[in-house]
């Protein structure tokens, strides 16, 4: 949708707008992104999900394994650990962002 | 048909009602938003006006919206995953949206439907990451820096991390719309309820019945940020696909 600068014209359409949005304080800070991250209770609702779900999915194998070894309740034990491990990484990402791994910003706000 | 009795009947709502064999009411409001959404674009785009009107003003705003975050997120070359992101975004609005009509059917409020659609964007996210990184795409389950002896522990840990992002996109969707219509009913009962009681109730149901009229507002609020947030977390898991970091 970016219109190539016309002659005559020191800035594109795009860049002038931009100036005057800026200008009209439109693009403050927060503006973008942010979703339900931004109230204290949203982001303790999704932290909360996120603990939940990996938690589920670790019982989920846990037990998926169990029945298909007859080990009933070796590995519901220890992926209920490892769910609780993925849920606290989870929430971890959600606050912090992927850390070390790269330079998603999106991610904590 | 919320308080013929005097209990509060909350998930009726919920109820499927077949309208044909196999095909329930669910499935109508699916076509109908699917229907809605095609009626938008195509008629909306039709006088392709260079100072557009409002329908191609609402279509324009739909498709930029879409496209601003699909370049922030993913970037230029996730542009290519545009179509994708635009219908599954539009698709969720136009469900919560219809949702939001009196006597609608909200096809998001099933865990079938959204469990379905956050399987969709799992089993797409991963066949790119594999289609782009090949076997590479393992080295996701194992950080940089990790010692290898930590592995039988962190791969473990990073697969259901992983696998959990289908359970927590699929959960937040749909109790979100749950939790918002049950309260919408459960407010109305009350009106309806105190209404009953003669002139007194009639006055304490303006209490609920202010509530209420908050309440709509919010939940319209909720059904935009839910598909929003649908929308934008497959942005991320397809950033995370194509730079795998």
């Amino acid at each position: 949708m970016d219109d190539p600068p016309r002659a005559g014209r020191p800035e594109s359409f795009e860049e002038r707008l931009q100036a005057a949005r800026d200008r009209a304080g439109l693009d403050g800070k927060g503006a973008a992104g942010g979703g339900e991250g931004a109230s204290p209770w949203g982001l303790g609702l999704r932290a909360g999900l996120e603990v939940a779900s990996a938690l589920a999915v670790g019982v989920g194998i846990g037990l998926a394994l169990d029945g298909w070894l007859g080990t009933r309740p070796l590995f519901l034990v220890l992926f209920l650990f490892l769910g609780g491990a993925a849920g606290v990484l989870n929430v971890h990402r959600l606050i912090l962002g992927r850390g070390t791994r790269g330079s998603n910003v999106d991610r904590g706000k | 048909m919320a308080a013929e009795g005097k209990t509060i009947d909350a998930l009726s709502q919920f109820a499927l009602s077949p309208i044909v064999a196999g095909f329930t009411n669910s499935n109508f409001y699916m076509l109908v938003a699917a229907g809605a959404i095609s009626a938008l674009m195509i008629l909306g785009m039709r006088p392709r006006a260079m100072v557009p009107g409002r329908l191609q003003s609402l279509a324009e705003v739909a498709y930029e919206f879409v496209a601003g975050m699909v370049k922030e997120q993913v970037g230029k070359e996730g542009m290519k995953y545009f179509p994708f992101v635009f219908t599954l975004f539009t698709f969720i609005l136009f469900g919560n949206m219809l949702g939001m009509l009196p006597y609608a059917f909200t096809f998001t409020s099933h865990i079938a439907v959204t469990f379905t659609l956050a399987l969709i964007v799992f089993i797409l996210v991963t066949a790119v990451a594999i289609a782009i990184h090949g076997v590479g795409f393992f080295g996701y389950f194992l950080p940089k820096g990790v010692p290898v002896a930590m592995a039988p522990i962190i791969i473990p840990v990073e697969i259901i991390s992983y696998l959990s992002r289908v359970v927590s996109l699929s959960v937040r969707l749909f109790a979100n719309m749950v939790a918002g219509h049950v309260m919408l009913k459960v407010f109305a009962t009350f009106v309806v309820l105190l209404g009953g009681l003669g002139f007194l109730g009639v006055i304490g149901a303006a209490a609920p019945l202010a509530l209420n009229v908050a309440l709509v507002g919010f939940e319209f609020l909720v059904a935009f940020l839910q598909a929003y947030v649908f929308a934008i977390l497959t942005c991320i898991y397809l950033h995370d696909a194509v730079h795998l970091h």
